[in-house]
């Protein structure tokens, strides 16, 4: 318990989170309000839309919308598990972490929750953010932004808890890269292009379609409900995807085994 | 009344790769008393200490607190206060940063006001450590060490980058920690610089150890000469021969091959010849801790400790009148030292 409070305080009383959690509500606020109000402009001028272009159904619109808090934003909670990790690293400060509380598995797992919690508040950050964007973008054409709708609340409730999800696999990731540098690339580089090619590339085969679905990303969406390539890929064959519930366990699964490899390797190592 | 515990290293041995940092390393630290655990950089001070801690895992060997690993200590930072190196998260601030491992330790919230004014630092303890000079993070590192009143205090190079002012107040501190029944050790590189405060002495080098014990008793074995000076010195130097004593003129009086001055005093005493000033040679001390830790700089005079008395007495002058009454000023610290790095 007391172990989960250092560790809560360890986050709350620098600046990071913060600043990440502004730069998460911004960017996920303008995508949901610029591509809400192009799809609810696009709704009500049919004859604007390019030609041949099928675009997402009304019924769609809203879902899409709102999960881009997490379906794009998720790479927020996944930096701040892992500088979590690799802060204490790179500050050499696993030795008063390790001095106050000699159980490495202990306060690892007390990081793992606390940043669970972190990335559950991205999630509520980032679902006002597309809500309220959104939904008003929506709204302002015309369209219903379905805030009424039991569905629509169950999908913010499945992607906040994907984000604390991506924020534990954030902690996973810093022990197995805890090179801070080195984590914030793999991160990047992961999230923002090379997930993306593969789901794509694995989509034009029925096999490599069958494993993409486990990719983390994949797995996140399905989680979700609501994916951007399920639409911009319209024109490809549709990705498989698979249940809700499977993915947020195939996710979980990334996040334990991550953990579990980092503790073995970097977290049990001599602190030099 | 915090319980000092003793400190047993038996049979220590690290190896990382095939660098063997430590090697078969036993030594016992006593409450009650300042232990200087004294090394050149690379001697393997800072991973004793470090498997001291339960950081580093021995190869071989134990290192216990009161007879127990660190690891299985019941509150640890209740028990036993380290400071290892200065490093902290830039971002926090100095009073976040000793909340962080209160809590994490269980111990109380006001503590923390206290430990910060007990090191002097509470008008600056809610900035951000990034800012810190050297050593403001090095009283920080104390006030970390000293947050559950700990009755065994392990400090790394402690002295390293405080100014002359804090170099004093530390040296008080520490002796004050001692008197009170705690065990007391601090590392350090540099004999001269914690030679004022220790009361025993641990001298490891190349990862073995090369000398325990008190440190007068290095005193004693790195000082078998005596000063004696006389307002006559021809009769002086007759008295000296009388008694059967060798000695060699130095630039304020003679060098005599006699460790006790006593002796020295009694046999121009007993030839009537008055003494000026009598006093046994203390400059050895920092040469005898160089040459015990092998192929030091000052390894110049030579391989046992006899041959040092012709060193002494060819660079017998300032230097060895000055340290032989007063012992170096703090400010006299060479400022270089202050920035090199730890060891390993």
């Amino acid at each position: 318990m007391r172990t989960i409070g250092a560790e809560f305080l360890k986050v709350t009383t620098t600046r990071m989170w913060w600043v990440l959690a502004i730069v998460l509500v911004l960017y996920v606020a303008a995508l949901a309000g610029g591509l809400g109000a192009f799809f609810g402009w696009y709704s009500t001028n049919p004859d604007g839309a390019p030609a041949g272009q099928p675009m997402p159904s009304t019924d769609a619109l809203a879902p899409l919308v709102y999960g881009f808090a997490t379906t794009v934003g998720y790479v927020f909670p996944v930096l701040l598990g892992a500088l979590a990790v690799t802060g204490e690293f790179r500050h050499r400060l696993l030795t008063p972490t390790f001095l106050a509380n000699p159980h490495r598995a202990g306060v690892l797992w007390a990081k793992f929750g606390v940043l669970f919690v972190f990335g559950a508040l991205f999630g509520v950050f980032g679902y006002v953010a597309t809500l309220g964007a959104g939904g008003g973008a929506l709204a302002g054409f015309g369209v219903d932004p379905v805030f009424d709708d039991v569905d629509t609340w169950l999908l913010v409730a499945r992607g906040i808890l994907a984000m604390a999800i991506w924020a534990a696999i954030g902690v996973g990731l810093g022990t197995v890269v805890p090179n801070q540098v080195a984590a914030i690339v793999i991160v990047i580089a992961f999230t923002q292009f090379l997930e993306p090619i593969l789901r794509f590339v694995a989509a034009l085969n029925d096999i490599t379609a069958q494993i993409a679905q486990y990719l983390p990303g994949a797995a996140s969406d399905a989680l979700v409900g609501a994916s951007f390539y399920a639409v911009s890929g319209s024109g490809m064959p549709t990705p498989v995807s698979l249940e809700w519930w499977q993915g947020g366990l195939v996710l979980a699964g990334y996040a334990v085994l991550f953990t579990l490899i980092g503790y073995a390797t970097s977290w049990r190592r001599d602190v030099t | 009344m915090p319980k000092g515990l003793p400190i047993e290293v038996r049979g220590l041995t690290k190896r990382f790769g095939d660098v063997t940092a430590v090697e078969q390393l036993s030594f016992t630290v006593q409450p009650g008393r300042v232990t200087g655990f004294l090394g050149p950089n690379g001697a393997g001070k800072t991973t004793t200490l470090r498997v001291l801690l339960g950081l580093v895992r021995p190869t071989a060997g134990t290192a216990t607190i009161g007879g127990v690993p660190y690891a299985k200590l019941e509150r640890p930072l209740e028990a036993v206060g380290a400071s290892l190196d200065a490093t902290f998260h830039p971002g926090r601030t100095a009073r976040d940063h000793l909340k962080v491992y209160a809590t994490a330790a269980g111990i109380a919230k006001p503590r923390i006001g206290e430990v910060l004014e007990l090191t002097g630092i509470q008008s600056v303890a809610d900035r951000r450590v990034g800012g810190y000079s050297l050593g403001m993070r090095q009283r920080l590192a104390l006030a970390f060490t000293l947050l559950g009143d700990p009755g065994v205090l392990i400090l790394d190079e402690p002295i390293n980058g405080l100014d002359p002012e804090g170099i004093r107040w530390i040296r008080g501190f520490l002796q004050l920690l001692a008197r009170d029944g705690r065990t007391v050790l601090v590392s350090s590189h540099l004999l001269s610089e914690v030679q004022q405060s220790v009361d025993d002495v641990v001298i490891i080098s190349k990862g073995r150890l090369v000398r325990t014990g008190t440190l007068s008793s290095l005193e004693l074995d790195s000082a078998p000469q005596s000063i004696v000076d006389s307002p006559d010195r021809d009769a002086a130097a007759a008295a000296l021969t009388a008694a059967g004593l060798r000695f060699a003129p130095g630039r304020n009086g003679f060098i005599v091959d006699e460790r006790d001055p006593a002796k020295v005093g009694a046999a121009l005493a007993a030839a009537g010849v008055g003494v000026s000033l009598l006093h046994r040679l203390r400059s050895g001390l920092e040469d005898s801790f160089l040459q015990l830790v092998g192929e030091s700089d000052g390894s110049a005079n030579g391989g046992t400790p006899a041959p040092a008395s012709e060193a002494t007495v060819a660079h017998d002058g300032p230097a060895a009148e000055t340290s032989a009454e007063a012992p170096p000023a703090v400010a006299s610290e060479p400022p270089a030292e202050s920035t090199e790095g730890k060891d390993a």
